[in-house]
């Protein structure tokens, strides 16, 4: 029975993919025939787009759902709904964006310049408002700044990629270097796959023996401040934080 | 002709770059080498590059800019690059 399962799942997976695929194109393609001829302020055109993208994400998550390949929860639901707050989120599987975007109310992300640059993927991301990673640090603090400060929600992974084990996650600075150009609170969001699944260097079609179940939790804000020394430089203070935020969640991946 | 015009030298512009790496970057003195990778060894990113480029703007009258920063890898190579521009500024000093 296990086998047959296991079988079925294997096939569920390969035919999700198709359709995150194809749904996305379509989905890109609408949006960019309906939304962008508007003329109406861009930031209302990043705002329909990104709520077709969460209609988009949860309408994809309710599928894998009833074709049995995962269960889900959610924990501490109101954390998802602030504003103005970065979320910083550990990256176990292939699928957490897709999990954040259904979750969270209409957030900015910041996406690698690959897709930004890629012609199938732009014009969604540039209609979406999000934020390319295009190697320009500068640029790219400025730009996140500048979002959290009109009340929006960043998201960002600060680990950079997926992670590879977990027990030795290791955060890049970026996230702490927004958080204090943004002066704004940090809303840890802790991710657990069970059993793993789309790992990073995992194919798809490596379907684990069971069901995996995904738990999203919403940690209580960090207050900035109170984790870095103000007296000390920008360089100290990206450090003191990342190092708070690492401990976070090796804690809590660690009681899992 | 001979006009004197002050001038940093290589040595200056290291010693300044060590010490910003150990009092912003919580660099360790003993891993300071003119060899030593930016990246790889002293864990310094993007952001931090940026920073420190601000704070060796005083050697300088224009910018070293970060289109320079992309080829340097070691310590070596941001003294080089802002000696090259410390070089060009006192040469058209000069003329």
């Amino acid at each position: 029975m296990r086998a047959v399962c296991q079988q079925w799942r294997l096939l569920a997976t390969g035919f999700s993919f198709l359709v995150f695929g194809i749904g996305a194109f379509v989905l890109g393609l609408v949006l960019v025939t309906l939304v962008s001829p508007w003329p109406v302020a861009e930031r209302r055109k990043n705002r329909w787009t990104r709520l077709a993208i969460r209609s988009f994400a949860r309408l994809y998550i309710r599928m894998m759902w009833l074709l049995g390949l995962l269960t889900f929860t959610f924990r501490n639901s109101s954390g998802f709904r602030g504003r103005g707050e970065l979320v910083v989120a550990n990256h176990p599987s292939l699928l957490d964006a897709v999990f954040l975007l259904a979750v969270l109310p209409a957030p900015c992300c910041i996406v690698k310049g690959a897709l930004a640059r890629n012609p199938l993927t732009s014009a969604v991301i540039r209609l979406a408002g999000y934020i390319p990673n295009d190697g320009d640090g500068e640029l790219l603090m400025s730009g996140a700044a500048k979002v959290i400060a009109r009340g929006e929600t960043l998201v960002i992974f600060p680990e950079g990629t997926r992670t590879q084990r977990p027990a030795e996650l290791k955060l890049r600075r970026g996230a702490a270097n927004i958080a204090l150009a943004a002066r704004c609170r940090i809303r840890p969001v802790i991710i657990q796959v069970c059993p793993p699944t789309l790992r990073k260097h995992e194919p798809w079609y490596q379907v684990p023996e069971t069901r995996p179940c995904f738990t999203l939790e919403a940690l209580d804000t960090i207050a900035v401040a109170e984790q870095v020394d103000a007296e000390r430089s920008a360089g100290v203070q990206a450090r003191q934080l990342t190092r708070h935020l690492q401990t976070v969640f090796q804690e809590r991946l660690q009681v899992a | 002709m001979c006009v004197m015009i002050m001038s940093y030298s290589k040595e200056d512009i290291y010693q300044r770059i060590a010490d910003v790496l150990v009092e912003q970057f919580e660099v360790a003195a003993g891993d300071v080498s003119l060899e030593a990778k930016l990246y790889e060894d002293l864990d310094i990113d993007s952001i931090d590059a940026v920073n420190l480029m601000i704070e060796l703007k005083s050697f300088t009258v224009q910018k070293v800019g970060l289109n320079d920063f992309k080829e340097v890898s070691t310590i070596g190579d941001v003294v080089d690059a802002v000696y090259s521009v410390v070089q060009q500024e006192s040469q058209s000093n000069q003329q």
